[in-house]
């Protein structure tokens, strides 16, 4: 056993591809790899395997999730309008890549597109995982990229920038600056009141004293009114709209300090609070930095999932023949054509289905995850995904007016249109933010009266003390801290919540197929009876399975060769089986009991030998069984362990399939799995989260396939493993980036240890800001020590948080 | 003590071409990408010839 030269799987038994690359020879685990390895080695990107971190899937697998139709629409003038710019000679357009792996791919893609004659300039964004390239157009075509990108087992997508990704990186530049400015001037300002400090012991001549406070003035300005300003304007707005958020007593400080610290510039005598100001706003700042970047990390990784591909569409060239299509873009399809959507397809159109019946998620559009059944004379959504079998759709609606555009258009509208931060917690902050002005108006009116000269200094510093911003910090800093220390580990958290969610999982429902078995049953021997021969055999029953998505039709027609014949009146049982005329004659391919349901009495005519183990389908005509396939779908290598693994935890553990009972009580009797649902469809692995959900328990769902896209929606925590299926993992919170289950365990131990330093760091938040608060109204804190007491507090719990960063899972 | 006189408006001075450069900097986009820049490094002595623009666009 060694393992593949390119994607680093260990070879098992079974064809070996050897190439020899600069006269070694190395072993690959298929042609994909071999192909991809011999063009790397041909471009002198070599450097590659040398540098690399994190190793790619094998290219067949992964080439799977590339539709090849799509190449052949690129070059379609359509395609080009809406994703191409282009001023006569050049053109640039964006791309998502899918399964970049490591920041090497970063390099192999950029190098391999650039020596490309025509290319001229190409830049990938390791994180958002987008592409840009300018081509010159006499020499290179849209297409040509595309394929060449793809022949290193990449995945492209050209991907026109939705309004909400740009916004989001709009607001993180516009925070950086604004915090950048308030660090290089505050630094000024807390060396020119070291300087000042020290005038407490020995003494500063008065005109350098004045020249100090002078100084610290004109610097604190751009503080107070560029990197501040978004306060200032919060505090302002929230006024108007008599409502409170904590940045209202934020910015009361700030300008109570201001202005006080100005008279005292100005009259050469009092106190300045300068440097407590411009501490004050840069650690504001970083808060909502780190708190943002949280969330762009999310919607970025949202956008590059979901990107709204160019769908193409196979539209038929002849309504009455289903098998002669053309592949189109989804943008150029007008009213009255008519497509075939297969099962896994996104519906290009909105449309009437004009033959065949289906599941539909819908959840894109109505942000529901449901199953609905749709068949002949009812409409269907462009956007939506067609689940489970093979229908044609007249277009009734053009793709750009589809419910689907102008849904996301409303959505966009609707998100710019909003301040960005309406949370629960601003509710709360409200609250505690009323109260503080309170108390400092109390404060200032208490020490007035008693006759201090100094009274100013009191509720200043009560304003200073009281800014949570160890509050602010001790969530997003912990969550930021859990997603990039995930990240390391070849986790991917696409949601933060989810964090907190994954600590509480007490039930785990695991998907079977693809994600404890190998993602494709083999075909491992075929019994032949009856008149046909074993070629029609095949050439039949590969027919029949591509009008399906179950595994079992994806391991015949993968493993079979289609003989072309045209199928008819196809009717299909979802889990059973498949039925339909191929050149007149009608056959029937599905499991025993549906053969038996649909033509009693012929499997019992049928002597079988007696080995009933394992998967087996069968194919059928009218009046006798003609063939049997036997399939072998073997547990994943890790499986066991895992399964292990998550019996230590306290939590549940069931298993969810849709495969028929034999099977599924097969492999949950392997792992030793003691709640096992079998015959699932998408809707009844709903209804069981549900239920788990109704008794109070929170569910994380591991599963890969489209079938298990709803209930990815609606778990609390949704998992999706290396080789899911892009549908999945565009729903998934949590992502596994390499082939190990186990990273399943660490991204909970993760969470847990997380969800434990988040709860550290707001209970000693509170505690700091309450004893705080009572020290400074007693008048025991000056402004300066309570900005320093603020920072420190800061400090620690953002150093509570680097801990999640150093946390070592002690089994990997 | 004069040379405060001079020291004080460089400290303006350095301070404002400091915070210049900065916004410059994220505004040319330097920021956008921060997992990439390290791995440019260990990759920029290899033989190949890339033409991929060192430069920054915005």
């Amino acid at each position: 056993m060694t393992d593949c030269y390119h994607c680093g799987n260990i070879i098992r038994s079974g064809p070996k591809v050897v190439r020899e690359i600069d006269g070694v020879s190395h072993s690959m685990c298929c042609e994909g790899c071999a192909t991809v390895a011999a063009i790397v080695h041909e471009s002198g990107l070599e450097a590659y395997y040398k540098k690399r971190t994190a190793l790619p899937p094998p290219v067949d697998e992964s080439n799977e999730t590339l539709p090849q139709t799509f190449s052949e629409i690129l070059d379609d003038e359509a395609i080009h309008q809406h994703y191409v710019d282009s001023d006569g000679e050049q053109s640039t357009t964006a791309f998502i890549v899918h399964n970049i792996h490591c920041p090497t791919c970063v390099w192999l893609i950029e190098s391999h597109l650039a020596s490309q004659p025509g290319v001229v300039d190409v830049k990938l964004n390791y994180r958002t995982q987008k592409l840009k390239v300018s081509w010159r157009s006499s020499e290179i075509s849209l297409s040509e990229i595309v394929s060449r990108t793809q022949s290193l087992g990449y995945g492209l997508v050209p991907y026109s920038s939705t309004a909400i990704s740009e916004m989001v990186n709009a607001q993180h530049q516009d925070l950086l600056k604004r915090m950048g400015v308030a660090g290089v001037f505050g630094m000024q300002i807390m060396v020119i009141a070291v300087a000042l400090y020290s005038s407490a012991w020995t003494s500063i001549q008065i005109e350098y004293e004045e020249l100090f406070r002078r100084l610290s003035l004109l610097f604190v300005l751009p503080v107070l009114f560029y990197s501040a300003a978004p306060i200032l304007a919060g505090a302002w707005r929230d006024l108007k709209q008599r409502t409170a958020t904590m940045d209202v007593p934020i910015a009361l400080g700030l300008l109570i300090a201001f202005f006080a610290s100005l008279i005292a510039t100005l009259s050469g005598s009092g106190e300045i609070y300068y440097d407590s100001i411009a501490m004050f706003v840069f650690i504001q700042l970083i808060a909502r930095f780190l708190e943002k970047g949280a969330y762009r990390r999310m919607t970025d990784r949202i956008t590059s999932l979901s990107a709204s591909k160019p769908n193409h569409a196979n539209r038929l060239v002849d309504p009455d023949q289903v098998h002669s299509t053309v592949v189109v873009p989804a943008l150029r399809l007008a009213v009255g054509d008519f497509v075939l959507i297969k099962p896994g397809e996104a519906i290009p159109a909105d449309g009437e289905i004009v033959s065949g019946s289906t599941d539909v998620d819908e959840a894109l559009l109505t942000g529901e995850s449901n199953v609905v059944q749709r068949t002949i004379g009812d409409s269907v959504f462009g956007g939506s995904i067609n689940i489970s079998s093979a229908v044609v759709v007249r277009v009734t609606r053009p793709s750009a007016e589809s419910a689907l555009a102008s849904i996301v258009k409303l959505l966009e509208d609707s998100m710019s249109g909003k301040p960005s931060n309406t949370r629960l917690t601003d509710h709360i902050a409200g609250y505690f933010s009323i109260t503080v002005v309170v108390i400092a108006l109390c404060v200032g009116v208490f020490w007035y009266w008693s006759g201090d000269t100094n009274w100013l200094s009191y509720p200043i510093a009560v304003l200073v003390v009281a800014c949570p911003c160890a509050l602010a910090l001790a969530v997003p800093t912990a969550l930021t801290a859990a997603v990039n220390s995930a990240a390391k580990r070849n986790i991917l958290i696409a949601h933060p919540d989810a964090v907190q969610a994954l600590a509480k999982v007490n039930t785990f429902l695991f998907d079977k197929t693809g994600t404890l078995t190998e993602s494709q049953a083999h075909l491992i021997r075929t019994d032949i009876f009856g008149q046909l021969s074993r070629s029609e055999a095949y050439g039949v029953a590969a027919s029949l399975s591509s009008y399906s998505d179950h595994p079992i039709c994806r391991a015949l027609a993968s493993s079979l060769e289609s003989n072309g014949a045209e199928v008819a009146q196809v009717d299909i049982e979802h889990g059973g089986g498949i039925a339909g005329c191929v050149n007149g004659k009608r056959y029937y391919l599905g499991s025993r009991s549906y053969i038996d349901s649909n033509l009693p009495g012929v499997i019992d005519k049928f002597s079988e030998p007696s080995d009933q183990v394992g998967l087996t389908a069968y194919l059928s005509d009218d009046t006798c069984v003609l063939a049997k396939f036997h399939f072998d779908n073997p547990l994943r290598d890790d499986a066991l362990r895992l399964i292990g693994r998550i019996k230590d935890l306290p939590a549940r553990l069931a298993l969810v399939t849709g495969d028929r009972q034999s099977e599924a009580e097969r492999v949950a009797g392997e792992l030793n799995i003691a709640e096992v649902h079998w015959g699932c469809s998408p809707k009844d692995k709903l209804d069981i989260i549900r239920s788990h959900q109704n008794l109070g328990e929170c569910v994380a769902m591991v599963g890969d396939g489209i079938n298990d896209t709803p209930t990815l929606a609606i778990a609390n925590v949704s998992i999706a493993p290396a080789r899911a299926q892009q549908i999945a993992k565009a729903n998934a919170d949590v992502l596994l980036l390499d082939d190990r289950l186990n990273l399943l365990v660490n991204a909970r131990s993760l969470a847990e240890f997380t969800v434990k330093v988040m709860r550290n760091n707001t209970v000693w938040a509170i505690a700091y800001n309450l004893i705080g608060i009572s020290l400074a109204a007693a008048g025991f804190v000056p402004p300066l020590a309570a900005a320093i007491g603020m920072s420190v507090s800061s400090i620690l719990v953002v150093g509570n948080s680097l801990r999640i960063t150093a946390y070592e899972n002690d089994n990997t | 003590m004069e040379i405060l006189y001079l020291l004080l408006p460089l400290t303006i001075i350095v301070s404002i071409v400091i915070a210049a450069f900065f916004l410059w900097s994220v505004k040319s986009g330097q920021y956008e990408d921060l997992d990439r820049e390290p791995m440019r490094v260990l990759m920029d002595d290899d033989q190949v010839e890339s033409t991929v623009s060192r430069k920054v666009d915005s």
